[in-house]
């Protein structure tokens, strides 16, 4: 399993969606509220007791994708005994930590063991899993009785780059294509002109269009990995294409000075 | 990658075998890395790929021939409408059509479906009438007809299926009153990959004078077509699962029934003369493609056509039905896998559910491994309660397809129940 999966599903996460909490009807109270995710048809009921404006008593129902089923579990669990404002903020918190990309160290105290979400952000279609067990308790609060579906929920996802942020990336791309080596000329493949065409979308797309410098190599591949591994780890990138072409054919005079002068050219 | 082309030895063999990797070749999106990995594109029955032949005539026919088509008294929109009856023309051959008029273009199945319900259903359905589908109906074979029940007081009846997802063809012709008006039935099912006995079914109807509607959406891409054979009233189909563009689709209908039918939309180029007091409609299929119709998607489901008539559907047929039998045998093999679609006549589409797995987390943890499947209810909800499931994962094959795909996912899958368990 890699990395970036691990990051997503938490050993935390993972314990909740096997053995979920307050996973039950709550007998004694008509303060419920149900939520559907249409897109993959989680569907999630929350009970609710509150006593002088604070949650004595939450409870939940459903069958769900394990991000889903956690966040229903270990909302549950966060929210039982605090005050309803308490709530309301502690939902602010976990939703900026899904879609916000800045998370100041403040914030994740107050989010407690509710953090484990942060690798969520990373997968903007799955950020309605995790909200959607808080929209509903939200409408159990407002004792709001129609469904909660997550299509009628703000768009979440990254915000789109700044022009300034996008040269910045440019340039940490090119750092990066400088670190990656041709195996058969020792000099970087941006210098040596493999680099066809470099694109920083303002969605945090890198699109890299490249050759090689001959065709039928058989470390193609590898190359290609190494350079989506390594651009792959600049911040603020939310996925990497890297395309190769072999038209026009590479050839020397697409060098760089500095390549050419490495070479003794 | 190799060729698989294991015919069995009760199959006719094909003109010549698909070689997969030359085939591959023809779609340049399967070229590329997700997420450090090559693609492994298994969500056909949503949508198919591309080749590069049906991009560059998109490409060359804005470049050299475009202009709107049917109204122009100039060249270029001479050659326009020449290269759009043409595609009209393919259609025809490709369906074993009788005539090229009996070929309506429209956006999608789903328009098709709903062309027809409003029109020709508009016209033969009553209160108390009966329309009757089935249980394994995509959405968009379902909610026109309770459109059309709920404007007329008709009924809709549902024809049930068996626990291996084939139609129980007794229990459906029960189903059959003197009140039923139309049959509209699933040639493929984008869930099961069931390939229903049309034939049959047909035959059934029409003994009970009740025309059908076939969904052909997913079985164009897949099964070698003749309408007049199977001998259905109305064929509908989707042209970018059939590896051409978005936006356009085709509604097949007998010219006898489409001749009686009323128009759909009222607009430009479906009318013979206008004045306040009366319109008198075009021919048929003039009068069912109002307005200015989706002419580069038109000219460019021909070019797919072609494409795909080239390789040769028995050839298709055949590779895929080797690649099926193979996934089948190497997801039958994970324990804590259940295949939902078992039918004994199948194309490829392959439901699953992991006992410990959600169809979602399995497909993030595939697309983490760059293979592209879909998790849902496919919509097809009424289908997953009838299983008993709120959603399947679902993998979808394609002539350019390998066995080497179905390992990675076959690998994918057990590394997310091992993950989750
Ligand atoms: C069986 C079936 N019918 C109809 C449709 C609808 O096709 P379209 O969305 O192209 O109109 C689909 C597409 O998923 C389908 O699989």
């Amino acid at each position: 399993m890699t990395l970036d999966m691990r990051e997503l599903y938490q050993e935390a996460i993972l314990d909740h969606n096997r053995k979920p909490r307050n996973f039950h009807k709550l007998e004694g109270t008509s303060r419920t509220a149900e939520g559907y995710n249409p897109l993959c048809g989680d569907k999630v009921k929350i009970y609710l007791k509150i006593e002088n404006d604070r949650v004595s008593d939450v409870s939940f129902e459903g069958s769900g994708c394990a991000i889903s089923i956690a966040a229903a579990s270990m909302m549950t669990e966060s929210v039982k005994g605090r005050t309803l404002s308490a709530v309301q903020r502690l939902f602010e918190k976990f939703h900026a930590l899904l879609t916000d990309e800045a998370d100041a160290g403040s914030e994740l105290i107050e989010l407690g063991k509710l953090v484990v979400f942060a690798g969520v952000r990373e997968f903007p279609v799955r950020v309605k899993c995790a909200t959607l067990p808080w929209h509903t308790l939200r409408a159990a609060i407002g004792n709001k009785p129609e469904t909660v579906s997550t299509d009628a929920l703000p768009l979440s996802g990254r915000p789109s780059l700044t022009t300034n942020r996008v040269r910045e990336i440019e340039n940490k791309v090119i750092e990066v294509l400088r670190t990656v080596c041709d195996p058969e000329i020792p000099v970087n493949i941006y210098d040596l002109g493999l680099i066809y065409g470099l694109a920083v979308e303002p969605s945090g797309t890198v699109a890299i269009r490249m050759t090689l410098t001959a065709p039928g190599c058989p470390v193609a591949w590898m190359i290609l990995r190494e350079v989506d591994r390594k651009v792959r780890t600049i911040p603020g990138i939310a996925d990497v294409k890297v395309d190769l072409t072999w038209d026009p054919p590479w050839s020397r005079d697409r060098m760089s000075e500095v390549a050419k002068l490495q070479l003794g050219l | 990658m190799r060729p698989s082309q294991g015919n069995g030895p009760n199959q006719r063999s094909p003109r010549s075998p698909l070689d997969v990797s030359r085939t591959r070749e023809d779609f340049p999106i399967l070229k590329q890395l997700v997420r450090g990995k090559p693609l492994v594109y298994l969500d056909n029955a949503a949508s198919a790929q591309k080749p590069q032949a049906v991009i560059d005539a998109l490409s060359h026919f804005y470049s050299t021939n475009y202009a709107n088509v049917h109204r122009g008294i100039h060249w270029l929109s001479e050659r326009a409408t020449e290269t759009f009856e043409a595609a009209r023309r393919s259609v025809q051959r490709f369906i074993g059509a009788a005539e090229a008029n009996e070929i309506i273009f429209v956006r999608g199945t789903t328009e098709a479906i709903n062309l027809v319900a409003q029109t020709y259903g508009r016209t033969h359905v009553q209160a108390g009438d009966e329309i009757l589908i089935s249980t394994m109906e995509h959405h968009s074979n379902i909610v026109p007809w309770q459109m059309l029940c709920q404007a007329t007081g008709a009924v809709l009846r549902v024809a049930p299926i068996n626990d291996e997802g084939e139609l129980l063809l007794d229990e459906f012709e029960k189903l059959l009153h003197p009140r039923t008006k139309l049959v509209a039935i699933a040639h493929v099912s984008n869930v099961l990959g069931t390939i229903n006995p049309i034939r049959k079914i047909v035959e059934i109807a029409h003994r009970h004078q009740v025309p059908v509607l076939v969904d052909g959406a997913q079985a164009a891409p897949h099964v070698a077509l003749d309408v007049q054979a199977l001998d259905c009233d109305f064929y509908a189909f989707s042209g970018h699962k059939l590896f051409g563009p978005t936006g356009v689709g085709v509604l097949y209908g007998k010219a006898s029934l489409l001749e009686a039918m009323p128009p759909y939309q009222g607009g430009g180029h479906m009318i013979q003369s206008v004045t306040f007091e009366k319109t008198i409609y075009n021919k048929v299929p003039d009068r069912f493609e109002a307005g200015t119709p989706n002419i580069a998607g038109v000219v460019g489901l021909g070019v797919a056509i072609d494409y795909v008539s080239e390789i040769g559907l028995e050839a298709i047929t055949a590779y895929e039905r080797e690649l099926l039998a193979y996934a089948m045998d190497q997801l039958s093999r994970i324990s804590g896998l259940r295949l939902i679609g078992t039918a004994k006549e199948k194309a490829g589409v392959l439901s699953f559910v992991a006992d410990e797995v959600h169809p979602h987390d399995l497909g993030t943890i595939l697309d983490n491994e760059g293979i592209a499947i879909r998790a849902g209810h496919h919509c097809a909800q009424p289908l997953m309660s009838r299983f008993g499931v709120l959603a399947t994962a679902r993998a979808s094959l394609a002539f350019y397809n390998t066995r080497e795909e179905i390992d990675a996912l076959t690998t994918g899958i057990r590394t997310a129940i091992e993950f989750f368990t």
